[in-house]
Parts: C-alpha cells; sequence; structure tokens
C-alpha cells in the first residue's frame, strides 16, 4: 500500500514525498503534471480544481487500498479585498477548500477499508485572520471548521488538519516579496519584520512541516488540528 | 443560498442564509463564500461598522459539515477584513439560528458602545457549546 499525496511537486508537497521516501513507503504522487521517476513514487497527474477533475484523477487508482492520504496543494490569493478579482475568488474557494471535501468524498471509501487517515493542510491562517488574506483566508477557515464537524462522524477514515506557519517556499516566499512591493519596502525588510513576530526567530523548513504532516498521518493517536507555526499561532 | 446586504449605508449587515443538506462543496461552500466575498468589496469606505450574518440550521454544525465550513470561512473573512480595514470600519460576525435572532446583536454592533470590538464572534446560537 502507499500514501497519496497531492500538490507532490509544491514546496511542502515535494517535501513530504521526501520523507515518505526517506521512510521507505510508497507514495502516489499526485499534481497537475507529473514529476521526475523516482524509487516507490507513482506519478499521476490530475486537475483537482473541479469535482470532475478529482473523480477523473481518482478513478485512474481503480480503487487500490491507501495507507492515507495527505492533501498539500493549493494556491496562493493574497492581496486587498479590493484588488482580488473573481476568477482568482473563485479558484482559491475551489483549490484551498472545496477540493479537499471532493478529495474526501473520492477517497473515503479506499481509505475506509485501511482506516488511513486523511490529512489535509490547512495554514495558521486558518486559524487566525491575516490582512490582506480574506480570499485565502476563507478557504482555510472552512476546511478546519469542516474537519470539525466530520471529526465525530466518520470514524473509519480519522480527518486530521496541519495548520504550518510560515514555511520556506516559494508559494510563501512570492507572497512576500507581493507584500514587500505592496508596503514599498524592500523584501529583506519585509523579512525581517515577519521574522520579528515568529517567537522560535526563523521560517519552518519545508522538511519540518512535511515530518508534522506525516507524523498526523500515520500516527495512531494524533490530534484533529495540529498548528505548526513556530509560536505565531497558539492553537 | 442567499447573501443580500441589509441595514444602513454607514452600518450594513451582509446576511448570508445557508443551504442546509447542501450535497456537493461547490454549492456548500465555495458559491456562499464567494457571495460574501463579492458583497464586501461592494462596501465602500463610507461604512463605519459591517458585520456579516450567517443564519444557518439550528443543528447546522452538527448534521451538515459544509454549513460548519461555510460558517468558519466566513469568520475567516471577517477576522482578515478586520485587520485590513481597522483604521476605518470595524468587522464582526454574527452566526445564528434566525435573522431575528441576530437583529439585537448587530444593533448593539453599530454603536459606539462597541466601539473597540472588531473582528469578533458572536455565536447566538442556543446550542454554540454543544457544538465546540
Amino acid at each position: 500500500m502507499a500514501i497519496l499525496v497531492t500538490g507532490a511537486l509544491g514546496g511542502i508537497g515535494a517535501a513530504i514525498v521526501g520523507e515518505l521516501r526517506d521512510t521507505d513507503r510508497g507514495v502516489i504522487a499526485v499534481d497537475q503534471r507529473v514529476g521526475v521517476e523516482s524509487p516507490g513514487v507513482r506519478w499521476l497527474a490530475g486537475d483537482l480544481s473541479t469535482a470532475t477533475g478529482v473523480t477523473a484523477a481518482i478513478s485512474e487508482l481503480g480503487g487500490e487500498p491507501l495507507d492515507a492520504a495527505i492533501i498539500a496543494h493549493g494556491i496562493d490569493a493574497s492581496g486587498a479585498i479590493e484588488t482580488l478579482d473573481q476568477a482568482l475568488i473563485d479558484r482559491s474557494l475551489r483549490i484551498n477548500g472545496a477540493s479537499v471535501m471532493w478529495l474526501f468524498d473520492a477517497l473515503r471509501e479506499q481509505l475506509g477499508r485501511t482506516g488511513g487517515s486523511f490529512v489535509a493542510i490547512s495554514s495558521q491562517a486558518g486559524l487566525v485572520g491575516e490582512r490582506k488574506l480574506s480570499a485565502y483566508c476563507a478557504p482555510k477557515f472552512a476546511v478546519v471548521g469542516w474537519a470539525k464537524a466530520m471529526a465525530g462522524r466518520c470514524a473509519e477514515v480519522p480527518i486530521r488538519i496541519l495548520c504550518p506557519g510560515c514555511t520556506e517556499t516559494e508559494l510563501l516566499l512570492g507572497g512576500q516579496r507581493v507584500r514587500a512591493e505592496q508596503r514599498g519596502v524592500t523584501f529583506e525588510e519585509h523579512m525581517s519584520e515577519l521574522m520579528s513576530t515568529i517567537p522560535v526567530g526563523c521560517l519552518a523548513e519545508p522538511r519540518q512541516t512535511a515530518a508534522a504532516a506525516v507524523y498526523l498521518a500515520t500516527a495512531q493517536h494524533a490530534p484533529t488540528i495540529l498548528a505548526a507555526t513556530g509560536g505565531q499561532v497558539l492553537y | 443560498m442567499q447573501v443580500r446586504i441589509i441595514g444602513s449605508a454607514e452600518h450594513p449587515s451582509v446576511l448570508l442564509t445557508t443551504a442546509p443538506g447542501a450535497v456537493d462543496a461547490h454549492e456548500g461552500l465555495v458559491e456562499p463564500l464567494a457571495a460574501v466575498l463579492s458583497a464586501a468589496q461592494g462596501l465602500t469606505d463610507q461604512v463605519r461598522t459591517a458585520t456579516f450574518v450567517v443564519v444557518c440550521g439550528a443543528s447546522a454544525a452538527h448534521d451538515d459539515a459544509y454549513s460548519a465550513a461555510c460558517v468558519e470561512g466566513v469568520r475567516g473573512i471577517t477576522q482578515s477584513l478586520a485587520l485590513e480595514w481597522a483604521d476605518r470600519t470595524r468587522v464582526n460576525v454574527v452566526i445564528a439560528s434566525t435573522q431575528q435572532s441576530a437583529e439585537a446583536t448587530c444593533e448593539w454592533l453599530a454603536t459606539q458602545r462597541a466601539g473597540f470590538v472588531t473582528g469578533s464572534t458572536f455565536d447566538v446560537r442556543a446550542e454554540q457549546w454543544r457544538s465546540l
């Protein structure tokens, strides 16, 4: 059996795949395109931005039992509300929010046969609101709320949510570059200020966030919600 | 699902009635949250207090995961906008079983007595503690 990982080419997703390979677990890696072949990793290309795309991608597994699923895909949707266009809002709500639920519906039976966990990556912005991030906070909060509502109603598939803090990925750094420009400060100045708000004094390395995701996916007993934020958001 | 703006120009409320029993995350989540964000985009800087009112069935948190997700999504929007608009508009969210049961809270939020309250959740459903 294997663990399915979505967003496998992204910063956190790729680190999760690496973490799983290091522990000799089989991986089914899903992203919009396939990545580089490597031992123990099977690639699956799919569009997870629509319900039909999710169904099509998961149907390629042919009902294969899974040890767990880690939902690690996502997009940036930062910006002041008046600057957000409807297309970006819609994409963020579908990709960062609804696709988690579509994937759960599509994988529930496969995971239920093995008691495998369904782990979704939300964000610390899914626990506490952040400025100029309304179109991102909305789906990330929604995923947390959905998981809490589902927790007592789906005994056969444990649902667990990881809320990572600032992880050093291109997704995060790209968003911070935009914010620095909007504020009229240099990227270095902006990052220095950001770092001062993180009690542990640094960004998370992708492998640290990946390790938390793999813990949630493989531990027999684990919390429904885990905040790994370096103390920036306490839960 | 229905989203409409009620109240005065300075103190509007964005009223969202969730669709209990939504069969799909698009209907139960994407459509209502997109409508709420769109309504927020239409609020001018003349607005002094904006209140998001989510009306969802009394047992939504227990029986309908999409409604619970939707409520949390609106909380996320509220918190983010409270920070974004901190210098001009107070933003809060009221979660209620009926529109009528949210009215007194909306009226209070529009007063200066609530002048230090922004980004807060007012869950006035009778069974709120059982949903935690």
